[in-house]
């Protein structure tokens, strides 16, 4: 179904776990590029397993990960980077210990022998989050949550990728900051970015998304256009008011 | 053990420029282990056995067959780099994430070492050899004290080692690599850094370091099988007395610990000298468990 | 045939016994006195490294203190043979030394952990050699100690085929003596603290505790061996203790199988035999250690002792299954009384970095009832569990316990003072069944000293079975009966989570923290979940409960509070925080209420 798409993010059933506990047992999505697709579940359904493995730092057991029609696979997680793959990971992840600019540094790795490139990227970042040009040389340890997961994005942005996931950025962060970030969120898809969203709150998430996955033990248990899914019934797969069993991808 | 410069003889200036000298030594051998662990976490034995290597290096090409310092120092750093990439593909990257907790990587490190000495100690055998110093071996009188010019040689390039150390990891793209290896393997792979790269790297870099001074070392010690044994405890300490990942903090504890150990040696006796680098060690250890310049993390601040 | 095969596979210390009977008659079946001599010096060499792995393989430490340990005991029983004192006086001694030496090593040496550690007990090993070299008018200096009498016990001058039967039988008792540690409840406990510091906190067992006692119990046999090993030359030196010496016992140790005791008596034969036959001066033998320590390091991280055990474990795989005794849960008791103390965090404040965490919370949780946290992931429910269990230590605030202040104590005290706690992410300890891993809960309530574990006192019987009717119990109600004999890290995640709620109940806690435990339960099991939260309710202890299983926790909860970034949003019945806008727009980013009408 979903290899018709040549462009964009697709993980296909994709079986994954840790040492003897296995997590995803065949989920399959794809992120169009251009588009926000939001997973939500609840805590231990898998989401962050997804992104983990679709990143390679998880093997999968079976299914593929497609990127740009490129399977990725059985590459390792640094050469997805250059495949375009980008993960925002949960927790606001940043080096703590290196500077702002460092972490950016860092961040444009891929790109490390064109230092214009890297350069006009790192200025890219400031441009898109004032505040970290103000605090440059600050220690990432230092900064606030919500500038820590500023900084997180832009790290992740500093590798250039055409599919960008990110696990749970609201987490933790004033209703502001995240007014912030999912609206830059959008731009960056209205700019032609792929973005895979895991999310916990619903409806601001849902006003940013155009599709919408629910994943429950390991799969797709539910999935949709954003606009027009019944959101109830999303919300009782989340709160756990309705039974996921037996409930169909349309 | 191997410390020439402890000669309870010596002049007070003299013993002070000596275990300075020494000093420079424990620190260039910290550095070592500060690369590699700093890019891999690994605590690598095996460094100061590359010095011993590199000091053999040196007693053949320059002592027996007269080749000239300018050759022997970079062919020894690249036979240094091989070795040290070598030990990472061979005995540290099979064992990577196993269920020993580090301590597989702790016992193949000591394994090499003791490996590198043994092999030494077959194929040179248990007598040292002196490696000649291209500076000279006429002592210069310096603020009532004698100074060798090696003497003089090891504190500069210990300084110049651990500035152009300092500046190599906040400067270049592969030091922020390692340097973001250090605080969290999974974030720089994420960043599409091979973290295997930086660490065969690490190694070879500390391999090609070890190599490198080796023989500037031996002309100050001699070269001998058990140098390394000898050195490497004592750089540990210059380590922990530092702080782990510090490059000024290898420097500081080196020097700290050739002061206190020429001072010992001068003004109580030789097997004192020991004692007292353990002694500094533990209460270093218990006012500061993280070192002068470490942090909480066990990492660069 | 096929069933004593079987058997004697199975209770490795029949064979053990054997081997041990056969060594102690060498001399009688044939050895001559070269081969008798390389036993003694293998047995000894054993000794020290029995002791090396109850302190590394087993409780993680790596202190080669026990070759410092070994080689004072040497020292002091030379020096008191040749004052004239009986050897049981010189072996009493030694032991007390090497008590003291391994407490006195271990309590600084852990502070610093890991590499720090071992580098420093590597440091005191090469230290040895100027020790003696400065107490050089009693330990004869560089030139070593002679003339040290034979060995007398009570009086009589043992002969050296009695010499040789007190070292096997040294050897003997030692092993069995730590075997009996390491299968018992304080096994099971070093195992826990290796896989998981933090667990084991929770669980009440002191990391410092153990690992000192682990070091210190190590240094035992060690100093036994020093005894031993001035007796058997009546000369020692110090050259014999440097750091060839600690590479051998670390070679040993690694060949053998830093987990196993049979292992390292095994190896030190072996390389006893074969390594160092030739003289010590042999100019290969420190190449050849070397090689040794990378090539067991890289291909056999286990050792021989892990071979045995992967082919023990083929063999059994071929034999009819063992009959099942007492696989099955027995008679299920009473669930006891839990008297709760009520809970009380007062202002609790938390930052990471730059990053605020918990801003001044206040939360009441009465006994025999059930609070719930609520809230959006990153608002503080899971740092505000771990400040009150001790993982984490507020900046501000108070939390207390009835009337224990738990704000300054660390994890383990904490748990010991009543408190046990499940994990998000559930933390489920390799090798133990399922039975095993609800008794670790036990360990330190109250703590069975190691003492009587090594000598199998009837207490220890007695706390066995306590231990396991309490297990039994638990894994009833949360319906784990059926799996009871089973590897634990067998089960799926659901179950896992049910076996962290048998195990925190088996501590019989008057507080206990739930996270997230019916997160990837199915439906089923959050009904068993719900009951036994019941039972425990009213068995009357405090129950705090993070879920995000919203219908659960209010059908469960008697009081709800919600987080919001790090404070305190709202608090209330379920019924008063179900229909509250604010807290849905908070929870879910949405105006309507979480439930329009009252819960069924």
């Amino acid at each position: 179904m979903s290899t018709a798409t040549p462009t964009g993010l697709v993980l296909d059933r994709l079986v994954s776990g840790y040492r003897d506990l296995s997590v995803l047992h065949g989920l399959s999505l794809t992120v169009r590029p251009g588009s926000v697709h939001l997973v939500l579940g609840r805590n231990g359904a898998g989401k962050s397993t997804t992104v983990l493995t679709a990143a390679g730092l998880i093997p999968a057991t079976r299914g593929t990960v497609h990127v740009d029609g490129r399977d990725v696979t059985r590459l390792r997680a640094h050469r997805r980077v250059g495949a375009g793959l980008g993960l925002v990971q949960e927790n606001k992840r940043v080096l703590h210990q290196r500077t702002v600019e460092e972490n950016l540094l860092i961040g444009g790795f891929t790109v490390r022998r064109d230092h214009e490139l890297r350069r006009r990227r790192i200025e890219e970042q400031y441009v898109r989050f004032p505040i970290l040009g103000e605090f440059r040389e600050r220690r990432a340890g230092d900064l606030s949550g919500g500038q820590q997961q500023m900084l997180a994005i832009a790290q992740a942005l500093m590798g250039g990728p055409s599919q960008l996931m990110l696990d749970e950025p609201s987490a933790g962060l004033a209703p502001i900051v995240v007014e912030a970030v999912f609206a830059e969120i959008r731009r960056l898809a209205d700019a032609g970015l792929g973005v895979l969203l895991v999310e916990q709150t619903l409806d601001r998430a849902l006003a940013i998304a155009d599709e919408v996955s629910v994943v429950e033990d390991g799969r797709v248990v539910r999935s949709g256009d954003a606009a027009t899914i019944d959101r109830d019934a999303v919300r009782g797969v989340y709160l756990g008011t309705a039974a996921p069993k037996g409930a169909a991808t349309p | 053990m191997v410390d020439r410069g402890a000669d309870p003889k010596a002049g007070s200036m003299t013993s002070l420029y000596s275990g300075l000298a020494i000093g420079a030594v424990y620190a260039l051998v910290a550095m070592g282990y500060n690369v590699v662990f700093l890019a891999s976490g690994v605590f690598n034995f095996a460094q100061a056995q590359y010095v011993t290597l590199g000091g053999f290096v040196g007693a053949v090409a320059a002592g027996a067959h007269g080749a000239p310092m300018w050759v022997v120092v970079p062919a020894g750093a690249v036979l240094g780099g091989l070795a040290g990439a070598l030990q990472e593909r061979l005995t540290i990257r099979p064992i990577r994430g196993g269920d020993g907790g580090g301590h597989n990587e702790l016992i193949t490190t000591i394994g090499v070492a003791v490996l590198i000495e043994g092999l030494v100690l077959v194929f040179f055998g248990p007598d040292p050899l002196s490696v000649p110093f291209p500076g000279g071996a006429q002592p210069i009188t310096l603020l009532g004290g004698t100074v060798l010019p090696v003497e003089i040689a090891l504190v500069v390039v210990a300084v110049l080692v651990a500035a152009a150390l300092a500046l190599f990891l906040r400067r270049t793209s592969w030091g922020l690599a390692a340097l973001a290896c250090a605080e969290d393997r999974d974030a720089a792979r994420l960043r599409g850094i091979d973290v295997r790269t930086v660490a065969v790297g690490a190694f070879a870099l500390a391999g090609a370091l070890g190599f490198a001074v080796g023989p500037l070392v031996a002309s100050k010690t001699l070269a001998v099988f058990s140098l390394g044994t000898a050195v490497a405890l004592k750089s540990f300490v210059a380590l922990a007395l530092g702080g782990f990942g510090s490059q000024a903090g290898a420097l500081f504890g080196g020097f700290a610990i050739g002061l206190v150990e020429a001072a010992t040696v001068r003004w109580l006796g030789t097997e004192f000298g020991l004692l007292a680098v353990f002694v500094l060690l533990l209460g270093v250890l218990l006012v500061r468990p993280n070192g002068m310049f470490g942090n909480a993390a066990g990492r660069p601040a | 045939m096929s069933a004593l095969v079987a058997g004697v596979t199975r209770r490795g210390y029949l064979l053990a016994a054997l081997a041990a009977v056969l060594l102690l008659f060498a001399p009688q079946l044939g050895a001559g006195p070269f081969l008798v001599r390389q036993i003694m010096v293998a047995a000894v060499f054993g000794l020290v490294v029995i002791g090396l792995n109850l302190a590394w393989g087993y409780a993680g430490v790596l202190a080669l203190g026990h070759v410092a340990v070994f080689a004072c005991a040497a020292y002091a029983t030379g020096i008191g043979a040749k004052a004239g004192l009986d050897g049981t006086v010189t072996l009493l001694v030694t032991l007390l030394a090497g008590f003291l030496i391994g407490l006195a090593t271990s309590i600084p040496g852990l502070r610093l952990g890991g590499w720090s550690l071992a580098m420093v007990s590597f440091f005191l090993i090469l230290l040895i050699p100027d020790l003696v070299r400065i107490l050089g008018d009693v330990t004869g200096g560089t030139a070593g100690l002679s003339g040290i009498p034979q060995l007398t016990l009570f009086g009589t001058q043992v002969a050296d085929a009695t010499l040789y039967v007190v070292v096997v039988l040294a050897v003997v008792v030692w092993v069995a003596l730590l075997r009996n540690i390491t299968t018992s409840r304080h096994g099971a406990a070093l195992l826990v603290l290796k896989q998981s510091p933090v667990l084991a906190g929770s669980l009440g067992m002191s990391a410092f505790r153990l690992k000192v006692t682990a070091v210190t119990v190590g240094a035992l046999p060690a100093a036994t061996a020093g005894w031993l090993f001035a007796y058997l030359d009546g000369f020692i030196a110090p050259e014999s203790f440097g750091f060839g010496l600690a590479v051998t016992l670390l070679a040993i140790s690694i060949v053998g199988g830093s987990q196993s005791f049979y292992g390292a008596v095994v190896a030190a034969f072996l390389v006893q035999v074969t390594m160092l036959r030739s003289s010590a001066f042999d100019q290969f033998a420190l190449a050849v250690n070397g090689l040794v320590l990378v090539l067991f390091g890289i291909l056999f991280a286990d050792g021989i002792a892990g071979g045995v055990a992967r082919l023990t474990a083929a063999l059994l795989r071929r034999l009819p299954p063992a009959p099942h005794t007492g696989a099955a849960v027995g008679e299920v008791g009473e669930v006891p009384e839990l008297p709760g103390l009520p809970l009380t965090v007062a202002g609790v404040g938390k930052t990471f970095g730059g990053n605020i965490a918990l801003r001044g919370v206040d939360v009441r949780a009465e006994p025999g009832r059930v609070t719930a946290l609520i809230g959006a992931n990153g608002s503080g429910k899971t740092t505000l569990l771990n400040c009150v269990s001790g993982l984490y230590v507020p900046e501000q605030g108070r939390i207390t316990l009835g009337a224990t202040d738990l704000t300054p104590l660390g994890a383990a005290r904490i748990a010991r003072a009543g408190v046990a706690r499940t994990f998000q992410t559930p933390s489920i300890p390799r090798r133990l069944t399922v039975r095993e891993v609800v008794e670790t809960a036990r360990f330190a309530r109250p703590y069975l000293p190691m003492w009587a574990a090594a000598l199998r006192l009837p207490a220890l019987r007695r706390r066995g079975r306590e231990d396991r009717a309490e297990a039994d119990l638990w894994l009833h109600h949360v319906g784990l009966s059926d799996v009871a004999d089973e590897r634990a890290e067998s089960l799926p995640l659901g179950r896992r989570r049910l076996l962290e709620v048998a195990r925190a109940a088996a501590a019989r806690p008057s507080l206990l923290l739930l996270d997230e435990p019916a997160s990837g339960l199915h439906e089923d099991e959050v009904h068993d979940l719900e009951r036994v939260l019941g039972l425990l309710r009213a068995a009357g202890t405090t129950v705090v409960l993070v879920e995000h299983n919203f219908p659960m926790v209010l059908r469960v909860a008697d009081r709800i509070h919600v987080l919001e970034l790090g404070g305190l949003l709202a608090s209330g019945t379920p019924h008063e925080v179900s229909t509250s806008e604010r807290v849905a727009e908070s929870y879910l980013g949405t105006s309507t209420p979480i439930l329009a009408e009252d819960p069924a």
